[in-house]
């Protein structure tokens, strides 16, 4: 479980306000978008990380399974625990 | 920060299909990219479902040891693994009302409001319907 700890900041008055004309819009609050904007910057500060050491699946997908859409592929995953009933 | 959706993983992880050179390249691009990038824990189970129970009658297509190995070694990579802020469950329940998301879009929704909570602002998907998000930009990197 999180644990929250107020500060106190001062923000330039325009940035501020158009701060929480997005969280409006993107009906969020101002603190949302204040922990997402940290997020961010520690991320990209984060140092450069290893190369993907790519793993491979030994079996196969089935035709007819449509991983472009998420629709249709729980629909193939609901109808192939029906069918295994 | 870029989140990449379930389909791109499931297309880097089987070699048979025919996206999956393409999806590759597009996770070391998200990699490559320097703002970050990671998938939600809706991803990791979506992937983990399709993945382990999708070999057809006989067998599965892969084992839960390949399965592990591969989310593992994107974490390793550098992704990370997000299950979204404070109050997740209520805000995607309060959104999913407002926007009258139905059915099976809700895990669209879920995953990307997850995404979107722990800094992403982009989602890379090959779906062709995904679900958008204010702030959150789609993006088909097969595209």
């Amino acid at each position: 479980m999180a644990i929250f700890m107020k500060t106190t900041v001062e923000i330039e008055e325009d940035l501020l306000r158009a701060a929480k004309r997005a969280a409006i819009d993107r009906k969020c609050t101002l603190r949302e978008m204040i922990e997402r904007g940290l997020r961010r910057e520690l991320a990209a500060g984060a140092k450069p990380s290893a190369g993907i050491a790519w793993v491979t699946a030994s079996g196969e997908l089935p035709r007819g399974l449509d991983l472009s859409s998420r629709e249709a592929m729980w629909e193939w995953l609901e109808n192939r625990a029906k069918n295994a009933q | 920060m870029i989140a990449v959706d379930t389909n791109l993983l499931l297309y880097a992880f089987f070699p048979q299909e025919a996206e999956h050179a393409s999806a590759r390249a597009a996770l070391l691009r998200a990699q490559a990219d320097g703002r970050g990038w990671g998938f939600t824990v809706a991803n990791a189970s979506e992937f983990w479902s399709v993945a382990t129970r999708a070999g057809g009658e006989r067998a599965q297509a892969a084992t839960t040891t390949e399965a592990v190995a591969f989310l593992a070694s994107l974490i390793h990579a550098g992704a990370q693994l997000w299950q979204g802020q404070a109050d997740f469950g209520l805000r995607l329940l309060a959104i999913a009302s407002q926007g009258e998301i139905l059915g099976r879009r809700i895990f669209d929704l879920q995953i990307a409001l997850a995404a979107r909570d722990d800094g992403a602002t982009e989602i890379w998907t090959h779906d062709r319907d995904f679900v958008a998000v204010a702030g959150l930009r789609v993006f088909d990197p097969l595209g």
